[in-house]
């Protein structure tokens, strides 16, 4: 694997992290966004192909339904979370 | 026992893990492990770093077992069941095969998968650790 495509990895890792803890913001995004893009030619065919199948599979993950938590109280019964409607 | 971990996030956007420790009671364990899953269970204890209820849940991971399960037993569920996802490579519906005395189930929010590896490491020790 090239050095571009294990830098292009983390760059997707930081942006993902960002989105899943509700953090990102244009500030944060656009610079790692900016350094993705310097780094996409850098990368072989494959590695290239790769990176356009793992965003598809987070881009179709998105629409999976959404997990929230529930309050339990000690003596209650059922898990401490529930599907989204 | 069913010892339950998950991480949430608030609509603050404060994160945090929730452990949740259940008894089943006097029950009969079943034939098959993952089937304890569906034994009632009755929350004794709790620990909150963010205050349930409404948050997104990031991930989560169950882990039942007879009741009275010792930590130092625990600890080898834990080892073992690692092995297994990791093996796998990753989320599994659930590790744990029948004749066992546990059955572990986790799950992670899509956006999160790519570090999988650190959040069921972080889950399980919260299992020991609440």
């Amino acid at each position: 694997m090239t050095d571009a495509a294990i830098e292009y990895q983390a760059c997707e890792r930081q942006i993902l992290y960002l989105r899943a803890t509700g953090l990102m913001r244009d500030e944060l995004e656009d610079p790692v966004l900016e350094r993705m893009d310097w780094l996409w030619p850098r990368m072989d065919p494959d590695e290239q192909e790769a990176a356009r199948a793992r965003a598809r599979s987070f881009a179709d993950a998105q629409d999976d339904a959404v997990i929230r938590d529930r309050s339990v109280e000690v003596g209650g019964h059922g898990l401490p979370r529930e599907e989204a409607a | 026992m069913l010892v339950s971990v998950q991480r949430v996030r608030a609509p603050g956007h404060a994160i945090g893990l929730n452990t949740f420790i259940y008894s089943h009671g006097d029950v009969a364990w079943p034939t098959a492990s993952a089937e304890a899953f569906r034994l009632s269970a009755t929350l004794v204890q709790a620990w909150h770093e963010i205050p349930g209820g409404g948050n997104v849940v990031l991930s989560y991971l169950d882990l039942v077992a007879p009741d009275g399960t010792g930590r130092g037993r625990l600890l080898d569920i834990l080892r073992e069941s690692l092995d297994a996802i990791t093996r796998a490579g990753g989320p599994l519906p659930v590790a744990g095969c029948d004749g066992l005395d546990y059955a572990l189930k986790w799950q992670i929010v899509p956006t999160l998968l790519l570090q999988w590896v650190h959040e069921v490491k972080e889950l399980m020790r919260r299992v020991v650790l609440p």
